[in-house]
């Protein structure tokens, strides 16, 4: 099913990890559906060290507010403004 | 204890609908997206299944007395056709439910109560009526509610009346409601009230269990093309919060009496019985003590200046750091576009303009004090 790529890496927090480097993550489509509307979104700054299985953020929706763990470990070297600008686009293309 | 079905369940379920358990029972939570949904009432309509509400009859000569000692405002002021807010106090004042009574006739009350607080509230006006002529019937899970709110409402609904009721149903007044039947099947007895909890208008339309999904479906067959989607619980509660009406639970619980949610409207210290004597409902004592001295709290709005919504619950803070009371109900508002929240605060802080924060987990937000409601819908 194209919603759940296959050349991705998968967490157990619903997140997604690419393989390219720098690597990009997100959260999955379940994700996205089960918060609901997103109507924030918390990144960690840039040049932000990382570690595996903490948490780097936050999103949230309407009704909930879930936290962003980093699913590697590693420097944070760009975010998503767009996500933090219209955290909308989080559901329409997780 | 596993929570009961309403009616229309399986509909819900058709439509997509994630379900939650609430007040005991199993509702829509969201069909689509709680933005549209709470968007789509604003500006063409919204359709919720309130059947898990409680509808509790009074039928007597002393209905109206058995309710003015029961509740604290005045069953015996309301014009048969017309409805009242009121409230179902302790004896120490605090608020036991918030609700809606309707006047069906002369001697017949319609008592709607929350879902959450259905069992107590038919129980307690039951014991309350004891001495008085009337018949307390819980009506509750033989009776389906469907609200349509949004400013096409009312061409929906006059459009599955016959056209002889259709300009009753467009005259009818706020908090008025008349017996209608629906031009759906072989037609279904409704009583439609134009009462709501959205800030639009709006209808709520009382039915038969057995009629309820004709019912759902013949408003969704005349709205739809209008704009009619069906909403969920997290659209009412948005839409609800914006339009700065209380949530029992949130705002207005067994801690608090009417005074401290700027409700002291409802509580009718001066109403008399027949006789005109003053009648001795049940809290009056402690709400005419509560209402001359001073409040340790008081209900605001508040208006989000940055970004993150705050959340029930959360300590609202002066901008040094001293907490200086509780948020209640809070939400990013889709209409205005900032968070929004109701919070209960020391008086000092009190006044419209004050700078206050919200501590949103460890970190304080800035918020200011707002007058109530937030939104009030166009006037036409």
């Amino acid at each position: 099913m194209a919603s759940y790529p296959e050349h991705l890496q998968y967490s157990r927090e619903h997140e997604w990890v690419d393989a390219s480097s720098p690597a990009v993550v997100g959260i999955t489509l379940h994700a996205a559906e089960a918060l609901g509307d997103v109507v924030y979104v918390e990144l960690p700054e840039v040049g932000a060290e990382v570690v595996a299985g903490e948490v780097v953020g936050e999103i949230e929706s309407t009704k909930s507010v879930s936290e962003l763990y980093s699913p590697v470990t590693g420097t944070v070297v760009e975010v998503n403004q767009a996500a933090v600008d219209d955290p909308a686009v989080v559901n329409a293309d997780p | 204890m596993t929570p009961r079905s309403t009616p229309l369940e399986a509909e819900h379920r058709a439509l997509g609908a994630t379900l939650t358990a609430f007040g005991g029972w199993l509702m829509p939570l969201r069909y689509t997206s709680d933005l549209a949904e709470h968007r789509a009432v604003r500006v063409a309509a919204g359709m919720f299944d309130l059947s898990h509400m409680g509808e509790i009859h009074l039928e007597g000569p002393g209905a109206a007395a058995a309710l003015d000692h029961a509740l604290v405002g005045s069953a015996s002021a309301i014009t048969p056709g017309r409805a009242r807010y009121s409230m179902f106090c302790a004896e120490d004042g605090s608020v036991l439910d918030d609700l809606i009574v309707y006047r069906l006739a002369e001697q017949h009350f319609l008592v709607v109560a929350n879902a959450g607080n259905a069992g107590l509230v038919a129980r307690e006006l039951a014991a309350r009526a004891e001495g008085f002529d009337v018949a307390v019937d819980d009506r509750s899970l033989a009776t389906a509610l469907v609200a349509v709110q949004g400013p096409r409402a009312e061409e929906i609904v006059a459009d599955l009346v016959a056209p002889a009721d259709a300009d009753a149903v467009r005259a009818l007044p706020y908090y008025a409601a008349i017996p209608v039947t629906l031009q759906v099947g072989e037609g279904i007895d409704t009583l439609v009230a134009r009462t709501g909890y959205t800030g639009e208008d709006g209808f709520e339309l009382f039915g038969d269990v057995a009629d309820a999904v004709p019912l759902w479906r013949g408003l969704l067959a005349a709205g739809g093309p209008r704009g009619l989607v069906p909403a969920g619980l997290a659209a009412r509660d948005s839409l609800r919060l914006e339009a700065g009406m209380p949530l029992y639970g949130h705002e207005l619980d067994t801690t608090t009496t009417p005074y401290e949610a700027g409700l002291g409207r409802v509580v009718r210290l001066d109403k008399v019985d027949a006789d005109g004597s003053p009648v001795p409902f049940v809290g009056r004592a402690a709400l005419a003590a509560r209402k001359t001295s001073p409040p340790s709290r008081v209900l605001v709005g508040l208006r989000g200046e940055s970004r993150r919504s705050a959340r029930a619950g959360y300590d609202v803070i002066t901008p040094t750091g001293a907490t200086v009371g509780t948020v209640t109900s809070a939400a990013p508002s889709p209409t205005l576009g900032h968070p929004i929240a109701m919070a209960y605060v020391t008086p000092e802080v009190s006044g419209e303009g004050t700078r206050l924060a919200v501590d949103v987990r460890g970190r304080a937000e800035p918020f200011v004090v707002v007058p109530l409601p937030f939104y009030r819908r166009p006037a036409v």
